[in-house]
């Protein structure tokens, strides 16, 4: 495997199981490059959730994870959930952005408060530095009323407003590398463009890396500069995104790629489809 | 060829809202063996039009009528046939299928709503609507929590086909499945709808599935029509600039736009 030079993760070895030593995810090699897009695509159950999970600390306290090296810039990070997270690179150098908003957001909070408790969770800067921090990274992810969505509480914003929201607080303190989990899947088809687009325009502006995980080939090669195709619990490939038509892909990967109805697809002809047990 | 379904001037009002409609003026028609697609975003009234075909929502204006025989907000027999001939099939089959009854039993029920049938006969017609949605016959006794999401949808599809209709409304029934397993799906409707001939309604927000599976296209945005006709005059040579913003939002494998 062609390695990059000073990554931001370094994953060697990874092995996710539960407590009760069922195995979920298993061997995983791959690492993310400084300021590098990195999809990873798989189905439901193919483990690209715990994946991300171990890498940000935020594993279920029944499923452990072991890896020979896990290496966020350089540091060695330790798999399992700490009981304390402060200090944590979370939120600082690594963040995250899940699918629902609604989940994420404090609903009884108005977006400014939750925002500044997450800059001074982190950094003691006074509560107005915090709060100007804030708004300007409302501004950053083209929230035009920033000011206003401040005062607001999440339910009073719509699904891509909220993502957005989401993404203003990952960039709140200009991490290396955001994590990002199916963050346009809950969205419609316009808003998850815009989303698209602005999560690369923060990729150029912020030179931070992304790790973006999500179901859907064709969204991924429309951003990434490297897709990691997960089927139960393993890394079956990696390639470039200029190898997608350049070269062969395993059945599986093939399988996917035609499994996708596109423009050109030929309705006159039925969808690739995978062989398995129904 | 006959047409199944026919809306003219459909307009939905929620009660108690007086700020304008949930539909307006909606007008559109589906022939046997065809498949419209209805597409919009969150709030375009695209599952609202559905339930209002099926009496789950009262029009406030417009006719629907289904093989030439006007449905509109329908009661008694009418409400009865209609929904002989009209099934809906919805997005979620987790939220859709009773968890207490086995997955045969849940098709059994569809099958003698209003019709007396010996259980002999119940049994081989189960078996037969099995087969047909590509699920073994050993499936019949299992209760939804042993099967997968598409094995799911097809027990909802099997349970909408066995009151033979001639109009399916299928509400998303694709966006909570994997896309391996959406390929199944959409491919055993093709083969289903090829050797049925019924008439289907595909509401979608995924414009690439609706190019793949429909002929004609309604593009609703916030309850009005923006622009229906041929799919593929509209994909080639759309008219509306909100329908151009929605093709060109659509993800297109190696497309690299945001790179």
């Amino acid at each position: 495997m062609k390695t990059v030079e000073s990554p931001v993760l370094e994953v060697r070895n990874l092995h996710i199981g539960t407590a009760g030593g069922i195995s979920l995810v298993r061997n995983i090699d791959f690492e993310v490059g400084r300021g590098e897009i990195v999809g990873i695509v798989g189905e439901s159950g193919s483990g690209k959730s715990l994946l991300t999970l171990a890498v940000s600390q935020l594993l279920p306290r029944n499923v452990v994870a072991r890896a020979d090296v896990l290496k966020f810039l350089g540091t060695p990070l330790e798999p399992n959930a700490p009981s304390d997270l402060t200090g944590s690179l979370l939120g600082t150098d690594l963040a995250m952005v899940f699918q629902d908003p609604m989940a994420s957001l404090n609903p009884a909070r108005k977006i400014g408060s939750q925002m500044v408790e997450a800059i001074r969770f982190h950094k003691k800067i006074p509560k107005r530095l915090a709060f100007s921090k804030a708004e300007a990274a409302l501004s950053q992810v083209q929230i035009q009323d920033s000011s206003r969505v401040m005062k607001q509480y999440p339910h009073e914003l719509s699904g891509g407003m909220r993502q957005r929201v989401m993404i203003a607080m990952a960039i709140l303190l200009e991490p290396q590398l955001i994590i990002a989990d199916e963050p346009t899947t809950a969205l419609d088809v316009r808003v998850q463009a815009q989303v698209m687009s602005l999560l690369r325009e923060l990729n150029r502006e912020l030179k931070s890396a992304i790790l973006l995980i999500s179901h859907d080939i064709a969204l991924l090669s429309e951003v990434c500069d490297r897709i990691l195709v997960m089927q139960q619990g393993e890394l079956i490939e990696t390639f470039v995104i200029s190898d997608l038509f350049a070269r062969s892909h395993e059945p599986y990967t093939e399988a996917l790629i035609g499994a996708i109805p596109t423009f050109d697809s030929d309705p006159e002809k039925p969808l690739g489809v995978l062989d398995d047990e129904d | 060829m006959v047409e199944v379904l026919s809306v003219e001037g459909l307009s939905i009002k929620y009660p108690g809202n007086s700020h304008g409609n949930a539909v307006t003026n909606v007008s559109f028609s589906v022939k046997e063996s065809e498949t419209l697609g209805l597409v919009g975003e969150s709030g375009s009234g695209k599952s609202t039009i559905a339930k209002a075909v099926i009496g789950l929502v009262a029009a406030f204006e417009g006719k629907v009528q289904v093989l030439g025989k006007d449905v509109t907000n329908p009661s008694g027999k009418i409400l009865k046939q209609l929904r002989d001939n009209v099934q809906l099939v919805f997005q979620d089959p987790y939220s859709s299928l009773n968890s207490r009854i086995t997955v045969g039993e849940t098709v059994a029920e569809s099958l003698q709503v209003g019709k007396s049938v010996t259980r002999r006969e119940v049994n081989k017609e189960i078996l037969k609507y099995f087969e047909m949605v590509g699920l073994k016959a050993e499936f019949v006794n299992r209760f939804p929590h042993q099967l997968s999401g598409g094995q799911l949808q097809r027990i909802a599809i099997a349970r909408a086909l066995v009151r033979r209709p001639r109009l399916l409304l299928l509400d998303e029934v694709t966006a909570s499945l994997d896309v391996s397993v959406q390929a199944k799906v959409l491919n055993l409707l093709k083969e289903l709808q090829r050797d049925l001939g019924f008439a289907t309604v595909y509401i979608s927000h995924d414009l690439a599935v609706v190019k793949y599976l429909c002929q004609s296209l309604v593009v609703l945005r916030n309850g009005s029509v923006v622009e229906s006709g041929d799919v593929s005059d509209i994909y080639s040579n759309p008219q509306d600039l909100y329908t151009r913003e929605l093709l060109q939002a659509v993800p297109q494998l190696g497309g690299q736009r945001w790179r």
